[in-house]
Parts: C-alpha cells; sequence; structure tokens
C-alpha cells in the first residue's frame, strides 16, 4: 500500500516567530520561538539545530512538535538558569532580544538572512495596569525561509532526510530523550546552586551579595524605586517579593493552559492553595523558570490573588468572600445528618505530619505507576 | 495504605468507563438492565463500581462509581466519605449539563470544602454548548476553583488527565501545609 506523503512543503507558510516575557523593557526572561515550517520532519530538525546550539547558561523549558501533514510548528522555550537561595528566586541572565541571533545560532544565520523578507517587524508593549504587574512582552514575527533545514541540507547536525513516519517518529523519540537528559542535568545544576547559597547564608558571614539580589532589594523597596529605572518601572514581581504566595481566581481558559505541557498541572495546584513559585516548583517538580514563566502570565492576564506574608494588599474581593465563606462553613457543626467526614478537608487545619507524608510517598508511587510526571 | 477516589456524575457520563480505563482488575459493577425509558442505555448502576489499583501489598487506591441517579444520593455521600478526591463527569449531550454538575457541586463540593475535585466534560465535541467556560461559571459561583476540561472516559489518557489534576490538588494542599506548620 503506498505511503500518503508526509508533507507538502512548498505549499506551507514558513515563519520563525519569537516571542519574550520579561519585566522590563529589552529584556527577556523567556523565550518562545515558533518555527512554523512545511512538515513534522523539518521541525524535528529545527529542534534539533536549535537544542544543540543552545548556550550551556540557557535552560531548556520545553520543545515540542505540533502539526503534520498541512505544516508543522517548531516550538521551543528557553529561559535563564535559575537559583534558589534563601527562599529568593532570581533569574540571573536576562537575554536581550538582540542577543536571539546567538540564541538562534544553531539555526544557522543563513536561515535568518535569506528568510527575511525586509526588516522584521517589532511589537513591544509594555502592559500596565493598576492590578496587574507590568510584563514586558516583545513579539518579532519573520517570514523566512527553512528550506535548508526542511530538506536537511546545509546543516552538519541534520540527519539524513527520511520521509517515513517512523523515522520522524523515531528522531522524536530520539529528541525527548536528549530533552530529557538535558531537562534533568538542569535540575540538578540548579540544586548544586541552591545547595551552595544555603550553606553560605548558614554560615552567618553575610556573604557579599550579588549585583543582581542588590538591584531587586532596591527595586522592592518603593522609597528607593528610581522611576527612570526599567527594573523599578516594571513595578512589584515575583522576583522581587520571593515571599508572595498566589492563587489562581478562577481556571484558566484552555488555550492559555495549551501554551505549555504542565501549564495544566500547575494551574491545579494554584488553584487549590497559596504557594509561592518556589513552592510551586518544589511541589509540582516543575522547572522553577516554567513555574515562574507561568505565573508571569497569570499575573499580566489578572488571574491571581496575590498574598504577601505580612497580608498587606493581599485579598481581592473573591478571596476575601472565599475566606468569608470559608469561616462560615468552620463555625458550622461538621456535617450534621449527612454523616460526611472529608480526611484532608480543611486548608487551616493540615493534615499530621506523618499522614501528609504517608499520603504525599503514595501520591508520588502513584504518579510512577501512572507515568504522571 | 489505602486511599480512594469517587467518579461520581449523572447516568450515561462514563463513570463505569473511566473507572475501567485505568484500574488493575475488571471493576465490580452493580449494573442492572436499565428500565428508564430516559436513558439511552442497556444498564445501568444502582448500587456502586469498585476497582482497584494496587501498588504494593500494603498501597492501594480504591476507585469508586456512584450511581447516577438522584435517587441515590445518599450512595454519594456515603463514597465520598474519606475520599483523596472526587471527579464529576458531566454529559453534554443530556438536556441540561450545568444543571447536572450544580447538582453534584452542590451536594458534594460545596459540602467538602477542600475535596480534591475535578470536571471532565463528555461529548463535548458533539454537543459543544455548554462550553467550558460556562461549565466554569457554575463552579466559580461557589468560589471554588476547580479543573474544567474536556474528556473522552474511553481514552485512557484522558482519564489520568484527571486523576492528575485531582492528585496535582492534594499536592498542593500537603505543600501548603508544610509551609503553615513551621508558623503555627
Amino acid at each position: 500500500m503506498p505511503q500518503e506523503p508526509e508533507s507538502e512543503p512548498s505549499r506551507a507558510p514558513q515563519s520563525l516567530s519569537l516571542h519574550g516575557v520579561g519585566l522590563a523593557p529589552g529584556e527577556a526572561r523567556l523565550l518562545e520561538l515558533y518555527a512554523r515550517v512545511a512538515s513534522r520532519d523539518a521541525a524535528v530538525r529545527v529542534l534539533w539545530r536549535v537544542v544543540e546550539g543552545l548556550p550551556a547558561d540557557v535552560v531548556l523549558q520545553s520543545a515540542e512538535v505540533a502539526g503534520a501533514t498541512t505544516g508543522a510548528k517548531a516550538v521551543v522555550r528557553v529561559g535563564g538558569s535559575a537559583t534558589v537561595g534563601r527562599g529568593a528566586l532570581r533569574l540571573p541572565r536576562p537575554f536581550d532580544f538582540d542577543d536571539l541571533s546567538g540564541l538562534l545560532a544553531p539555526l544557522g544565520e543563513q536561515l535568518l538572512d535569506e528568510g527575511a523578507s525586509g526588516e522584521p517587524s517589532f511589537e513591544d508593549t509594555a502592559r500596565d495596569a493598576a492590578d496587574v504587574t507590568p510584563v514586558f512582552e516583545s513579539t518579532r514575527t519573520m517570514p523566512m525561509n527553512l528550506g535548508a533545514a526542511a530538506q536537511g541540507t546545509g546543516s552538519s547536525t541534520a540527519a539524513a532526510p527520511p520521509s517515513a513516519a517512523e523515522a520522524a517518529r523515531a528522531r522524536i523519540e530520539k529528541l525527548e530523550r536528549e530533552l530529557e537528559r538535558r531537562r534533568q542535568a538542569a535540575i540538578e545544576r540548579q540544586l548544586r546552586e541552591s545547595g551552595r547559597e544555603d550553606q553560605a547564608a548558614a554560615g552567618q558571614a553575610a556573604p557579599p551579595a550579588p549585583v543582581v539580589q542588590a538591584e531587586e532589594r532596591r527595586a522592592g523597596r518603593k522609597d528607593d524605586r528610581s522611576p527612570q529605572s526599567p527594573r523599578a518601572a516594571a513595578g512589584p514581581k515575583a522576583e522581587a517579593h520571593p515571599h508572595e504566595s498566589y492563587r489562581l481566581k478562577r481556571w484558566p481558559p484552555g488555550e492559555l493552559l495549551a501554551l505549555q505541557p504542565n501549564y495544566r498541572r500547575l494551574a491545579a495546584f494554584l488553584g487549590a492553595h497559596f504557594l509561592s513559585t518556589e513552592s510551586l516548583s518544589r511541589a509540582s517538580g516543575v522547572d522553577l523558570p516554567v513555574c515562574f514563566a507561568f505565573i508571569e502570565l497569570l499575573r499580566s492576564r489578572a488571574m491571581l490573588e496575590v498574598r504577601s506574608p505580612d497580608g498587606a494588599g493581599a485579598a481581592t474581593k473573591g478571596a476575601q468572600q472565599r475566606q468569608a465563606a470559608s469561616a462560615e462553613r468552620a463555625a458550622v457543626p461538621a456535617q450534621a445528618g449527612k454523616g460526611v467526614v472529608v480526611q484532608m478537608s480543611s486548608a487551616t487545619s493540615p493534615p499530621a505530619p506523618e499522614r501528609a507524608a504517608a499520603t504525599g510517598g503514595f501520591i508520588q508511587r502513584l504518579r510512577r505507576r501512572f507515568g504522571l510526571g | 495504605m489505602d486511599y480512594k477516589i469517587v467518579f461520581t456524575g449523572p447516568p450515561g457520563a462514563g463513570k463505569t468507563t473511566a473507572i475501567g480505563a485505568i484500574s488493575d482488575t475488571a471493576a465490580v459493577v452493580t449494573d442492572v438492565r436499565n428500565n428508564d425509558p430516559d436513558l439511552a442505555k442497556a444498564s445501568t448502576t444502582v448500587g456502586m463500581d469498585y476497582a482497584l489499583v494496587a501498588l504494593s501489598d500494603s498501597d492501594q487506591l480504591r476507585l469508586f462509581g456512584t450511581p447516577g441517579q438522584d435517587r441515590f444520593d445518599f450512595m454519594w455521600h456515603i463514597l465520598c466519605k474519606d475520599a483523596l478526591g472526587l471527579v464529576i463527569l458531566i454529559d453534554n449531550s443530556r438536556p441540561d449539563p450545568l444543571a447536572d454538575l450544580s447538582q453534584f457541586v452542590d451536594a458534594l463540593v460545596e459540602d467538602n470544602e477542600g475535596l480534591a475535585c475535578v470536571v471532565g466534560v463528555g461529548r463535548s465535541e458533539q454537543h459543544p454548548h455548554p462550553d467550558l467556560e460556562a461549565h466554569g461559571e457554575v463552579l466559580s459561583r461557589l468560589g471554588r476553583v476547580v479543573p474544567v476540561l474536556a474528556v473522552d472516559v474511553r481514552q485512557r489518557d484522558d482519564v489520568l488527565t484527571l486523576l492528575d489534576l485531582v492528585l496535582a490538588q492534594v499536592q498542593a494542599r500537603l505543600a501548603f501545609a508544610e509551609i503553615d506548620s513551621p508558623a503555627t
């Protein structure tokens, strides 16, 4: 039986779109690259070339291939390497959009040069609203000719150009294994760095604060905030308020959750309780930069309630209603007549530590059993 | 350790199918021949469905399915006792899916503050209305943020996604307790 052609390269649109989310104009803490190419096979090659060329301090968040016969999409998300120390989250390396050529080196400068028709268009927007953390977003979209990548020519790293679906699948599986290996390596690196910072902090020796942290402390103090400073202009943010915790106001729309494979699970965490970025990362097992990006995304869409340690400026109307409802329910003698006792029913009465540990262990085993991350 | 997750929802929503999709063993079902002309199915659950996921000799997850008809609502409460989580399955092809959702939310979720809960809406491809947003509105009236997603319970991955979201909520609660405990 003849095989159907995998794609129609010549008809599919080919474009490269870069989307960055950061905290101030001129920097990006999370970059998303969308390469729309002719076929799934070409998308896999594009991913390979980007992933292989990533600088050492760039953490790969995810890489996906979507689409099939009518054109495919390669999506790569990267962020700065994250370190966690004493509860502080910082992403030490913001990316300037001008750095993108370096980031995209594996794709080959010629891909940009050959394909771009005229100057790429830029659309920079700094969102600002009373109850929304300003988040800088920048999108560049440029038509480009990925013919070289799509055909497997002009690249020393591209594999042979198989057209069969089997070969594409094999390549995707190989890619997934490589991504998982890199993801694990990034986590281990973060943990090592975190451990070093914790040790230094435990030594009471007041180590010299890194410049980034000092800047963040200044940015977090309203009195010191310079209106000219991009950081200050960015306003309060998760990074400057590592002890803030967040909770969803409502379940996010499906298209937002589809942006990243882990977003739905993260939303379930944030729907259940107030959690800080770090707690969210630790509890969910999802990399810190992904959690950070998700929270920034939700904040930019005013979908989060924010709670600070001192309770200041935290409770929105929704939160107040919920708290009042909880208090009301707590005051009512439990479920008389219905005989319903829910084992882990109250946020205000955490489960006994032993029981909680046992439940946590059980859930981990259950997740392993079903391959649920 | 024994934990349980309860699958509930109106008749025909796919509770028995969902349980069967992830359990180790064939579910123990208490289906009888359907005599209700309003239900387009040959049999229906009158007691409960039960199946097991054994992780080890001492670790197991019990999966329970409630009967859908509201005349058995006393069973819903019994089965939800000590549950780790609740999966509400809604059949979007029924006459008033939002009323169905309200009924189960009112009966179970509202009374069980903090119970991990997820809503799976079935047959939404053939019956796109009401959409997920409308289902979300019903839940938000209660001040609860509950995951709502379209599912096909014949697909194991869809059922696992529901399970994943229930577990995530329980883990969030554990994380919250861990954070809070030193301060309390």
